[in-house]
């Protein structure tokens, strides 16, 4: 059920994200089409700048799109009239959050990826490329290879999106089990997690970092792969006690009056 | 809300859930469907309380539009095949085609009553233990209600219940056998439509109108 139940909600989002990543890969070939002329030169030198930052513009629109799209599907299928059938699917109420979760950390991370190789694609040129290849060979990450700082940045970023949506998908459930005013509730029960959440990285860092002595090189690369570690394990806490809350308020709380 | 409602739909009959706007006939049939939590007491289904194993063999007509919008309706057939084993995909479009829904539409495109029927239509198409249906003419023209009650009629699962919450009591009171009036969540009277008519010699629809003073 979780396979189908994953398709169905790929096919209910790709209408809307297939069109941003469309519209986002124009904008690249329209940018670089503009940065590739010749002409600017004396009073127009300015003008690639502003091209540049129109386009990084258009980049952070299109991410930020694609995660408040995935909260709105979230909201009119578990928590509108479309959630009537939603709920009647003869379905564990886990399997409907977790197929949700997936598709929506999917679409996310896809558009974090497309928002690179676009980015790659206006920048181009062969002397960067070269210059990029020769940084990534010799670097050396906190005494990592960038292979390995790569494969670890993007566990880092899927947990994140992960703990992000996970806390969308929550402030919905709450919001849901109110009588009335349930968006109003959602972004309440938003607050009040984000208030408990600022407490809880404060009690999680603050004495994380008073551990970590960085003076030296060595105790740098140890205290970078330890606090690297708390960040991952805080943000696999908070998911699962998000996804446990999630779940018992659409099991147990459902109320769609 | 609802208080102390206590009562049994026995196998294979036709029930009509009646009262006034209000009176709790949707919460009941939601908390039947498991779309609100009782604060106490006990739903059974087939001996089990409302959840994955129920949803299996409830079949559900909400009052609202509850389909996929952006879905065309060939898309919710195969939709429902995929998530419901009961469900009869060959009756699905020879209803629709009996009713003239093109297959090929968008949900969005259609009107409001289209909409009903095709939601009825799914419902119907399942050979599910209970039907639930919720306003299943309400939004429907007076010349297709007909048409509405016979496709309950001629589609249900004979050894299965039909639950009708509704108000339009003229228009279903035939095909009912038996009657539970509900009002302000309290069960006024839960009889068979015989009894009704022989005790008091009035039709269903009259007796209702008695006894909520219409």
């Amino acid at each position: 059920m979780l396979k189908k139940l994953i398709k169905y909600n790929i096919k209910s989002t790709s209408r809307y994200m297939n069109m941003i990543f469309l519209a986002l890969l124009i904008a690249t070939i329209f940018t670089k089409a503009l940065l590739s002329l010749n002409i600017y030169k004396g009073a127009l030198a300015f003008i690639p700048q502003v091209i540049t930052l129109t386009y990084q513009i258009i980049v952070v629109i299109m991410i930020v799109t694609t995660y408040i799209i995935q909260a709105v599907q979230y909201y009119i299928s578990m928590a509108t009239d479309e959630a009537y059938m939603t709920f009647t699917l003869p379905v564990k109420v886990n399997n409907l959050i977790i197929s949700k979760l997936l598709t929506a950390v999917m679409w996310n991370f896809f558009s974090i990826l497309l928002a690179i190789i676009c980015n790659g694609i206006v920048l181009y040129s062969k002397e960067k490329i070269t210059a990029f290849i020769d940084w990534a060979r010799n670097s050396n990450i906190y005494g990592m290879n960038l292979f390995i700082a790569v494969i670890i940045l993007l566990g880092m970023i899927i947990l994140a999106l992960v703990m992000f949506n996970l806390f969308i998908f929550t402030a919905i459930g709450v919001g849901q089990a109110f009588a009335k005013n349930k968006l109003a509730g959602s972004f309440l029960a938003g607050i009040a997690m984000y208030v408990i959440m600022q407490f809880a990285t404060m009690f999680t860092f603050i004495p994380a970092i008073l551990m970590i002595d960085m003076q030296t090189e060595d105790n740098f690369y140890l205290g970078s792969i330890m606090f690297i570690t708390v960040c991952a394990i805080y943000e696999l806490l908070v998911s699962i006690i998000l996804y446990l809350i999630s779940n018992h308020v659409f099991s147990k709380k459902l109320n769609l009056e | 809300m609802l208080n102390q409602i206590d009562l049994v739909i026995k196998k294979g009959k036709i029930v009509g859930l009646l009262g006034p706007n209000g009176s709790g006939k949707t919460t009941l049939i939601k908390l039947i469907n498991g779309l609100l939590v009782p604060t106490s007491g006990e739903i059974l289904i087939g001996g089990k309380k409302p959840g994955l194993d129920t949803k299996k063999i409830v079949s559900y007509l909400p009052e609202r539009n509850s389909l996929y919008n952006w879905m065309k309706v060939k898309e919710l057939v195969e939709f429902y095949k995929e998530f419901f084993e009961d469900f009869s995909e060959e009756k699905a479009n020879s209803l629709l085609s009996m009713l003239n829904i093109d297959s090929n539409s968008r949900l969005k495109i259609l009107s409001k009553g289209t909409k009903e029927k095709i939601q009825l239509i799914l419902a119907m198409s399942r050979d599910a233990d209970l039907y639930c249906l919720d306003e299943p003419i309400g939004g429907v023209d007076p010349a297709a209600r007909e048409h509405i009650i016979n496709t309950i009629l001629n589609n249900y699962n004979r050894k299965g219940s039909i639950l009708i919450s509704t108000h339009m009591i003229a228009d279903i009171e035939g095909i009912l056998d038996e009657v539970i009036l509900i009002k302000e969540g309290n069960i006024l009277e839960h009889s068979t439509t015989s009894d009704i008519k022989k005790n008091s010699g009035l039709t269903v629809d009259e007796y209702f109108r008695r006894k909520y003073k219409c």
